[in-house]
């Protein structure tokens, strides 16, 4: 018995050995260029999962893993099901089979795509404001092909071409030789391969393979691993553009050597080779001008962490145990609630400043980071409320707006948030420090003001009447939220002012802001001079959420003007839902705290504020 | 004018007017996605009067004139200066100021753009929408008219013996070819004519164009044309065009490199810069222009607006403006902020102190 357990734990041992699985880690390290930016691998790897699977991981298999089999073996790649469709009048149009988790092979839409270029060509030849859902999706689906094509095709030039083990780099050195014998023997004996001599047919079959290679991958330029060995250039290329455009060297001889080496490894897995090269290859990189290490591990950790979605779990938590305490009537909830949230934000700001340090900007350029900043401000703001005034319901409202922001924000813009380069008029940290900072903390207060006019009228609607510490509290939130949205929407106009030469231009996003700020002052004026009444008040108050939104992100629907990003058909939706809910809600909260209002609120009047 | 100022500064003004301004504001943002930044401009930011149909409501000149007026009564007749309303008073003032701003710069604003290549020079800029009829006599200028002073029938004299008539100016056309090659059309005409067309939502994309006669012939003369009408009379030739409206710069301004930087490896742009050379009689100096970056020099402002990447060369577009409400928005700000910061800290001293 002893040495049949002996025997299988043998195997079990032996077995584990064999199939040891590559470590991926110091791979995921190594740097590339990749979108005007210097980022490791890993990140490139989850960009381009994100576009083509949709998400940065196929089940378990992490977006590293899948990389280096694209890139290493095509083979087997080709034939993964990765290509996310999930509109059946997509798979419909593209001829494509139903499958159970909607997922197509490149072999697969490779060859559905070509048998309907037609579409493709239509579509890429019309304006890309006049497509369709689908069309666009047919097109992210090209584009999705097109990269994968790339990465299948980076590392040809390094795998043997004919009998003797050859590659296409190897065969480049004795190219001229071998197309002059080429040439006499077409001119002696035309297209009659059959008469040729066996070297004679060595030589077409090689000039052949070498024509075809050149005419899929000579254009490669995608997985720009190879750093600029000659002064004056920042630019890295692909292993194709370093022989395409003549840039090679000593050094990039050797990394084409090692990077060899390294698909030789994932081939044979052999893990020695492996980490040997992996080392090598990043320990080189690493070591070029413009690469900051640091913001290369920042980033591996910024991904592997994922600090947003944490920080959003326990603002989740924090909601829901702050929820069942008050409802409750439990101090240890509350008493955790008070644990996770400061706990939330702090990761949430972590998540900010590393962003920051990656990309050397304040975090707040794309719709994607304003959205996690707003989100990150209005969870500072309910804490630092809550800290003082510990009435619960900061931290209500903080805790739920911060982590719907973030949700909104992958909704919006997800894939918008490749950590990206700034276009040269957003390229001043200056600006962006002052006017995108500033107008963003307006549109956070705003919105958490927004909230407690909500909370206002809910507790007025319960028949709450000594309300007058809540009330004066909305009132100070929306002069805050004035003071920023007015001053940041000021900067935003003598920014235009140094950049275009125009202080206000009735661009829409322009437009939106100033809307914010009329809005405000609105209500602010109507409260003082006595139109709108605290209930009133608190209902005009409570719709600036919608204000906030549509001016923020809904102007963006227009496609027009000078702040125009992307958009999608979802987050559309998304904004319509968001907007008529608001309606009915603050229509009904607000009726029913009219029927329940009974009188003036104590010790509290509208002239003392 | 009791009755009047009490009107203007009852708080109920405020309260009424601004859902309209912001109603005008929704309006005029949405209205640019089918008409375009230039028509919303002119229908809805930049008009007294917004007709609804036959039924006139007043535009954003009228509410923003209404406001300003308001305010202005406030705060001479309304606002006491006290201690406590100091922030409230300077929180309005600056708003009064950012609209007198806006005012001043209505009424002085020039603005324009030169397109220049390397080791270019020019003391000229092009207005982005006005346009002028140009007509030249041996190359020398020797009238220009603004196109809304062109109507269909008039007449302008360039000598005794020669006379323009004009038969038709449309302020967005396009070239159709005629069918028959009249004896009596020359140039161009000879072969196209002039069609009025919808005006695009871009007035920069709008090429005004005109037809006239002139010694028994017929001429056509359109924006961006290549060929434009050369007619000899005597001893002089005259060539007439229309183009954007030119203005004299009081100084020369060379542009002595243009450079493009890009993201490596994309065609973001990264960064772009003029570097220019003005001369002014004797005064010569040299400057880099960049984005947010502009010369300020005499009154202009020079800013880097973007470029045209021609196969041959690049040229920089660089915009020139001219605002004598330029510093207006900066007091202002500097104002509001004192203003606001005041307001709110006197509620929070006031607060502690009950």
């Amino acid at each position: 018995m002893k040495s049949l357990i002996m025997y299988l734990f043998l195997c079990i041992a032996f077995t584990a050995q064999a199939e040891t699985p590559i470590d991926y880690d110091v791979l995921a390290q190594i740097p590339i260029l990749h979108e005007g930016r210097i980022k490791p691998l890993d990140s490139f790897a989850r960009v381009m999962l994100k576009k083509i699977h949709g998400k940065a991981s196929i089940g378990d298999e992490k977006a590293i893993a899948w990389l280096a089999k694209v890139v290493f073996n095509p083979r087997e790649a080709m034939q993964q099901p990765v290509f996310t469709i999930k509109d059946a009048r997509l798979a419909t149009i593209l001829t494509l089979p139903d499958t159970p988790d909607n997922l197509y092979s490149f072999s697969q839409m490779a060859k559905s795509l070509s048998e309907h270029e037609d579409i493709i060509r239509s579509l890429t030849a019309k304006d890309a404001k006049t497509l369709s859902g689908t069309e666009r999706d047919i097109l992210s689906l090209y584009e999705g092909v097109s990269y994968f094509a790339e990465l299948i095709g980076t590392f040809s030039l390094l795998r043997p071409l004919d009998e003797g083990k050859a590659n296409y780099i190897d065969l480049l050195k004795t190219s001229q030789k071998r197309e002059a014998a080429l040439k006499q023997t077409v001119a002696g004996k035309g297209d009659k391969i059959n008469e040729y001599t066996p070297e004679e047919q060595q030589n077409a079959e090689i000039s052949y393979r070498m024509n075809v290679l050149e005419s899929l991958d000579k254009h490669n330029n995608l997985f720009r691993i190879i750093p600029p060995n000659w002064e004056g250039s920042e630019e890295w290329l692909a292993p194709w553009a370093v022989i395409e455009q003549g840039m090679g060297s000593p050094a990039s001889s050797r990394l084409f050597q090692d990077w060899k080496n390294l698909m030789q490894a994932y081939t044979l897995h052999d893990n020695k080779l492996w980490n040997e090269t992996t080392h090598k290859i990043r320990h080189y990189a690493l070591a070029q001008p413009r690469v900051r290490s640091y913001a290369i591990s920042l980033e591996i950790l910024y991904n592997t962490i994922d600090p947003l979605t944490k920080s959003q779990i326990f603002y989740g938590l924090t909601f829901i145990l702050a929820l069942l305490g008050i409802i409750s009537g439990s101090g240890r909830l509350l008493m955790l609630s008070y644990m996770f949230m400061p706990l939330a934000v702090i990761i949430h700001g972590m998540a900010l400043l590393t962003r920051m340090l990656i990309l050397m900007r304040p975090p707040v350029s794309t719709l994607y980071e304003s959205m996690i900043f707003v989100s990150f401000v209005a969870a500072l703001l309910g804490l630092c409320l809550e800290y003082r005034k510990q009435n619960l319901e900061n931290i209500l409202i903080a805790s739920f707006i911060a982590p719907l922001l973030i949700s909104a924000a992958n909704v919006f813009a997800a894939d918008s948030d490749t950590l990206e380069v700034l276009v040269a008029v957003l390229n001043t940290n200056f600006w962006l420090a002052t006017h995108v900072v500033c107008i963003t903390i307006g549109y956070a207060t705003s919105l958490l003001t927004g909230a407690m006019a909500h909370i206002y009228l809910i507790k007025r609607a319960a028949g709450k009447t000594d309300l007058s510490t809540l009330y004066k509290q909305i009132y100070h939130a929306a002069l805050i939220a004035l003071l920023f949205t007015a001053v940041g929407t000021m900067l935003g106009g003598i920014w235009a002012d140094q950049s275009w030469g125009r202080f206000w231009g009735w661009d829409p996003k322009e437009n939106g802001a100033l809307w914010i700020v009329l809005w405000l002052i609105w209500v602010l004026h109507g409260r003082i001079a006595g139109q709108l009444k605290e209930i009133g008040f608190a209902s005009a108050t409570a719709c600036i959420t919608m204000v906030v939104a549509l001016s923020w992100v809904g102007v963006n629907l227009l496609s027009v003007g000078l702040h125009s990003y992307g958009f999608t058909s979802l987050a559309a939706n998304s904004l319509i839902v968001f907007c008529g809910s608001e309606i009915v809600i603050i229509s009904v909260i607000t009726l029913l705290a009219l029927r329940k209002r009974s009188g003036k609120l104590p010790g509290f009047s509208v002239n003392t504020i | 004018m009791t009755k009047i100022l009490s009107f203007l500064t009852r708080p109920a003004l405020l309260f009424y007017t601004l859902p309209w301004l912001m109603l005008l504001l929704v309006g005029g943002t949405i209205s640019q996605r089918y008409i375009g930044l230039f028509q919303s401009e002119k229908l809805f930011f930049g008009s007294f009067i917004l007709w609804i149909g036959i039924i006139p409501t007043p535009s954003v000149y009228a509410i923003l004139v209404l406001l300003s007026l308001s305010l202005l009564a406030k705060l001479l007749l309304k606002s006491p200066l006290r201690k406590m309303t100091m922030g409230t008073f300077i929180t309005h003032a600056s708003v009064l100021v950012l609209l007198v701003g806006g005012l001043v710069t209505h009424l002085t604003r020039e603005e324009g753009y030169i397109v220049l290549g390397d080791n270019e020079t020019s003391h000229s800029i092009s207005d982005y929408h006005a346009r002028e009829l140009v007509i030249m006599r041996e190359g020398k200028l020797v009238k220009t008219i603004a196109v809304n002073h062109l109507h269909d029938g008039d007449e302008i004299t360039l000598s005794p013996a020669l006379t323009l008539h004009l038969l038709h100016y449309c302020s967005n056309c396009e070239a159709v070819e005629v069918p028959d090659a009249s004896p009596h059309k020359q140039g161009v005409a000879a072969k196209l004519d002039i069609k009025t067309i919808p005006e695009e939502s871009e007035d920069e994309k709008n090429r005004a164009g005109l037809a006239f006669e002139a010694g028994g012939n017929r001429y056509i003369t359109l924006q961006g044309l290549e060929a434009q009408p050369v007619i000899t009379q005597g001893k002089d030739t005259y060539s007439i065009f229309l183009r954007q409206t030119e203005r004299i710069l009081p100084f020369d301004i060379t542009l002595k490199h243009f450079e493009k930087a890009e993201h490596p490896g994309t065609t973001i742009a990264k960064s772009y810069s003029s570097l220019v050379e003005v001369k002014d009689g004797s005064i010569h100096f040299t400057s880099l222009i960049e984005m947010n970056q502009p010369l300020r020099y005499k009154g202009y402002t020079i800013y880097q607006s973007s470029f045209v990447d021609n196969e041959d060369k690049v040229l920089s577009v660089l915009a020139i403006v001219k605002n004598a409400g330029e510093v207006f928005p900066y007091l202002a700000i500097a104002c509001l902020c004192l203003g606001m910061g005041l307001h709110i800290a006197g509620r929070v001293k006031s607060k502690r102190t009950a």
